[in-house]
């Protein structure tokens, strides 16, 4: 499962950036989809419970709780293209630094009710995929609530660029990828993967990223390559709040790979553990 | 004529010349009373060089806790999440802040609601998401702040009857600064000895805080007494009560006073009345009360000039030095109305002269035996009980020179008219005591042993524990209002458990690992399984929060640091500062015992949390428990052994005191016998009536046998006496005929003395006084029926 999307920022940096640039995603789809990882089977040994229940001994005898914050041990992830992850990594670093970092603060200095109204546009386009992933995981009322606003936004909300599903009808947005589908039937990541420009990335969701923006019904309005620039686009857009942290993030690890490839992983095992939603006790 | 019949016939020679210098005397240092304090606050019951107290001061230092006041607020006839209360607090806070020393008033007005916000965010602007700046409506409140980790016990009750407003006060920062210094050199108390020049360092640097805590504390007052007024136009639509540290303190110093005044005068005046009742003569009430009053003005100039501060516990000195005053001053009365009658043809200069000579050696021996009762404190080794014994010992010498001054030079200015002997309503009762004493020894015997041994089966019910609230009497409003604030938010006397993160649970480039964060759900999961807990707040309530935020989906320990260091830093030292030391490694969990528990046992307490924080695998090195709560029980802790250590010193040093006057070992350790049995008896008797052991409590046993014995002194003294030209029968006799009458008076004037004091508001007070009373009649019944028993069993000779 990815991460939810519910607007923690943060986790942008752990998610697929970008939904183009499928070529590369294609080149290492081929090596690693799906399949049981080995790490995840493993996990069940390993010596870090930092993620399991919180068992306290009390006078009124044993209570167990669920944690408010949750780690993984690096025995847990699977990185067996490390050396090429790192050089991926590396050459982001410079292309984030000179490149898309300044141009993020470019675009951050568009009028908010702009920037609100491409994100709205793009969340959108990806509502059919919102959709079929819901109707896969066996979540009727979602899928149909994804239709819903699809009907909506690209009607009264003017080709999705507002979204009065959420305002007027209290039909709020509810995001589902292809990757949550797999997850969904327990396929596993693969391993994980540092794309170009992306980021951090595993074999499943560069798969779910590779077919959603491969299928869009950006096709309907425009003709390829011009879909792919779009698609370009909306993944840079998505990535602006993150690239603007990116720096800071970086500046306090020791070893900014590692710090960048932890939160990824770590994201993606709890997420696969702890469903959202779930209140504790 | 000796030396006593010189000085006092030369008093009575200059008598204006002896007053004016006493009034000189009294206006010279009487003007010192303008540096009479008061201090009630928490600090002055604490030992502050001991090692905990340092230790707590450290972490104070380092995580830098804001002082601050809960102003509660509960609706009478509107929901309280209404606009109503919301306007009210909104008015309320506002003129709060006009309050110089307000550095802010948190309310859930304008406290981030970040519930309301859809997911975690690190560029927020927590000013953006408050009912101030947003409007949420009435239910929108209720339902954020519903169950809130953060804010319920300490902004909205469980039940939801009620919000606190809390006022945050600015730092003082010259103190702060030389707190700090302070705090560096005693620092190093804690792994070796101060050398000479440091703790001189210590001593000049707290001298120079004095007066700045002095202002400080006065500040405080004030404006306590303005909160006050500025909500009293809100009192009609709700109940508004303040609580906290420093109003407990404040309460404490008005009850205190409330008390100082109204002993002061209420004792005189009963005093007066019975004096009145007694000797019948103007001269013997006035005589006493002049005594009094000048004791009292002169002590409490001394207090001020020496700088000794009235605690909680010395707060009774006034009420005990009068009745101290009052015990020598009728001894001399009584002594002098019987060489008036015995000798009605001597001289009245010349009865002055026989009854000062004769009188001030007992009389010096009974202050003595006081005094040693008040010394016995000295080797409490609990501060504040230490300077209560040096105050009363002050107090002591003031009352004993006062009262042998003025006697001879008061009644030689004014003469009174011979008087009818003995009140007529204490003769069968004397007669009964003699009867018993002479006839059934051995039925005495036996009856004080069984008595002894019911009593003494009190002694393992003596218990030891400290509530402040239990200081002031249930019915008091104050009381009320205080225990409020106590049970509906998150309790009065702070515990802190200190972490230090072990190098196990550290990771790289992370603040806080996983595992940590789960150490401290741990704790605080353990810490709510005690009733007696109040709020609990620490790192992990934040993260709670944004668990809460997170649709419920835990954090995971990168997403935690991440949003840590994104976080504005001004914001994250204001959130997290007080809970987190990242340089130090080290985490706080702040919370709040509460002191209205019904049968807490403090001590127990304490020792299930340690042993069970042990039980969740957490190495015990790695925690302390610092703060309030602690050092109090570590005071508490010491008092069961202070008590019987000193009421050790108590029978040894008395037993000294009889041996040098009475110069036999048999007749000391005689004398000795009834006033063990009533101070081991009083403490089975609290034992049995489930009065604790408190820092107040702990000093009745002593003191009362340091005024009782002095009955004993005077019967077995006079007993000795008879006994040279008189069978032992014969002399037990004469004995009651002569001083029975003198132990009855005493006895009894300052049992009821000691009794008014039953009236206070302030709890320690009441048992103080009817306690003492209590066991100076005990003592007084063992006086007249063991002691002469025993006297005339063995001893028959001189």
């Amino acid at each position: 499962m990815e991460n939810s999307g519910h607007g923690f920022p943060l986790s942008y940096l752990t998610e697929k950036c970008s939904r183009t640039l499928t070529v590369v995603v294609f080149l290492f789809f081929s090596i690693g989809c799906a399949s049981q990882s080995p790490v995840e089977q493993a996990s069940s040994q390993s010596v870090d419970t930092a993620h399991d229940p919180v068992v306290v001994a009390t006078p009124e005898g044993t209570d167990t709780l669920e944690p408010t914050v949750v780690g993984y041990s690096e025995q847990q992830f699977e990185d067996p293209l490390e050396g090429f992850n790192r050089a991926m990594f590396g050459f982001n670093d410079v292309m984030y630094r000179y490149a898309l970092i300044p141009a993020a603060r470019g675009y951050s200095y568009l009028p908010s009710p702009v920037r609100t109204g491409v994100s709205n546009f793009f969340a959108n386009i990806r509502e059919p995929w919102n959709s079929l992933n819901h109707t896969l995981q066996g979540e009727g009322g979602l899928a149909g609530r994804n239709l819903g606003r699809f009907l909506i936004n690209s009607t009264v909300g003017l080709l999705g660029l507002f979204d009065p599903a959420t305002h007027w009808l209290e039909l709020p947005p509810a995001k589902s990828t292809l990757g949550q589908s797999l997850a969904h039937y327990d396929v596993g990541y693969g391993a994980f993967l540092v794309l170009p420009f992306i980021g951090q990335s595993d074999f499943r969701s560069g798969f779910s990223t590779f077919t959603e923006s491969m299928i869009t019904p950006l096709e309907a309005i425009a003709d390829r390559p011009q879909t792919g620039y779009w698609q370009m686009f909306n993944g840079y857009q998505q990535s602006v709040p993150s690239l603007l942290k990116y720096e800071e993030l970086k500046a306090q690890s020791e070893d900014p790979y590692r710090y960048f490839r932890n939160q990824y992983l770590q994201g993606l095992l709890r997420d696969k553990q702890y469903e959202p939603g779930t209140e504790d006790e | 004529m000796n030396n006593r019949e010189i000085f006092a016939s030369w008093l009575i020679r200059h008598p204006i010349w002896v007053l004016l210098a006493f009034i000189l005397a009294c206006g010279g240092i009487g003007y010192f009373i303008k540096d009479f304090r008061i201090d009630a606050s928490a600090d002055t019951l604490l030992t502050n060089d001991n090692q905990l107290y340092i230790k707590s001061r450290i972490m104070s230092q380092r995580f830098n806790p804001q002082e601050f006041i809960l102003l509660a607020y509960k609706p009478e006839n509107h929901p309280l999440f209404s606009d109503k209360t919301f306007s009210d607090l909104s008015e309320i806070s506002e003129k709060l802040q006009q309050l110089e020393r307000v550095d802010a008033v948190t309310s859930i007005l304008n406290v981030p609601l970040l519930q309301a916000m859809e997911g975690l965010q690190t560029d927020l602007d927590p000013d953006d998401w408050t009912w101030q700046s947003r409007q949420y409506s009435a239910q929108q409140m209720q339902s954020i702040l519903t169950d809130h980790p953060l804010y319920e016990d300490l902004l909205v009750n469980q039940q939801q009857d009620a919000t606190a407003i809390q006022i945050l006060f600015k730092q003082d920062h010259e103190l702060a600064e030389i707190d700090k210094q302070i705090i560096a050199i005693q620092k190093q108390a804690l792994t070796s000895e101060l050398t000479e020049e440091q703790k001189q360092q210590v001593e000049s640097l707290k001298a120079r805080a004095e007066p700045l805590l002095q202002d400080l504390n006065r500040i405080r007052a004030k404006e306590i007494e303005q909160i006050y007024a500025m909500v009293a136009p809100y009192e009609q639509q709700a109940d508004i009560y303040l609580g906290g540290a420093h109003v407990l303190g404040y309460q404490l110093i008005r009850i205190i006073q409330q008390d100082l005044k109204l002993f002061g005068t209420g004792i005189a005046v009963f005093i007066g009345l019975m004096l009145w009742l007694v000797f019948r003569r103007w001269q013997f009430v006035l005589l006493p009360l002049v005594c009094c009053g000048a004791s009292v003005l002169l002590t409490m100039g001394m207090f001020g000039l020496l700088g000794f501060k009235t605690t909680v516990i010395s707060s009774n000195f006034i009420a005990l030095q009068l009745i101290l005053t009052l015990a020598v001053c009728i001894h001399l009365i009584v002594h002098y109305r019987q060489l008036a009658a015995s000798t009605p043809d001597v001289k009245h200069k010349q009865l002055i002269i026989k009854t000062f000579s004769e009188k001030s050696t007992p009389c010096f021996y009974a202050a003595l035996t006081t005094s040693v009762g008040f010394a016995s404190l000295l080797i409490s080794n609990i501060q504040p009980v230490v300077s209560f014994g040096w105050m009363m010992i002050v107090a002591m010498l003031v009352s004993i020179s006062v009262s042998l001054l003025l006697f001879p030079v008061l009644i030689s200015l004014s003469p009174p008219k011979p008087t009818q002997q003995h009140n007529p309503l204490l003769k069968p009762l004397l007669n009964v005591c003699m009867a018993l004493s002479n006839r059934h020894k051995t039925l005495v015997v036996i009856c004080t042993l069984i008595v002894a041994v019911v009593g003494g089966l009190g002694l393992p019910r003596l218990d030891v524990e400290n509530s402040f609230l239990n200081y002031f009497r249930e019915s008091t409003q104050i009381r009320k209002e205080l225990t409020f604030i106590d049970q509906q938010f998150g309790g009065s006397t702070p515990l802190d458990i200190e972490y230090k993160i072990p190098e196990s649970e550290r990771k790289q480039d992370l603040v806080l690992s996983a595992q940590t964060i789960q150490t401290l759900q741990k704790i605080q999961h353990l810490l709510s399984q005690y009733d007696a807990v109040g709020n609990v707040t620490s790192v992990f309530n934040f993260t709670e929060l944004a668990k809460k935020i997170n649709q419920g989906q835990p954090l995971t320990e990168y997403e935690l640091n991440s949003l840590y260091h994104l976080l504005d830093r001004s914001l994250r030292d204001r959130l997290l500062g007080s809970y987190l030391s990242a340089n130090d490694q080290q985490l706080r969990i702040s919370s709040r015992i509460q002191d209205s528990t019904e049968g807490l046992n403090r001590a127990e307490f304490l020792q299930s949390l340690k042993t069970y924080i042990g039980k969740q695998g957490v190495d015990p090195a790695q925690i302390e428990l610092t703060n309030l709560f602690v050092l109090y029980q570590d005071i508490l802790s010491r008092l069961y052994k202070s008590q019987f250590q000193t009421l050790g010193v108590v029978y040894v040093a008395l037993a000294l005191v009889l041996l040098l006057v009475f110069r036999s070992i048999r007749l000391a350790l005689i004398a000795l016998v009834p006033n063990v049995l009533c101070t081991m008896l009083i403490l089975g008797i609290m034992g049995w009536l489930a009065i604790p052991l408190d820092l107040m409590t702990i000093t009745i046993a002593a003191i009362a046998m340091g005024i009782a014995v002095d009955d004993t002194i005077h019967f077995t003294h006079h007993y000795k006496q008879h006994l040279k030209d008189n069978p032992p029968e014969q002399a037990a006799q004469k004995t009651f005929k002569t001083v029975g009458y003198a132990l009855l008076y005493t006895s009894i004037i300052i049992t009821l003395g000691f009794a008014t004091l039953g009236l206070s508001d302030f709890v320690p007070s009441i048992y103080f006084g009817l306690l003492t009373g209590l066991t100076m009649m005990l003592a007084l019944l063992a006086d007249l029926t063991l002691l002469p028993a025993l006297l005339m069993r063995f001893v028959r000779k001189v």
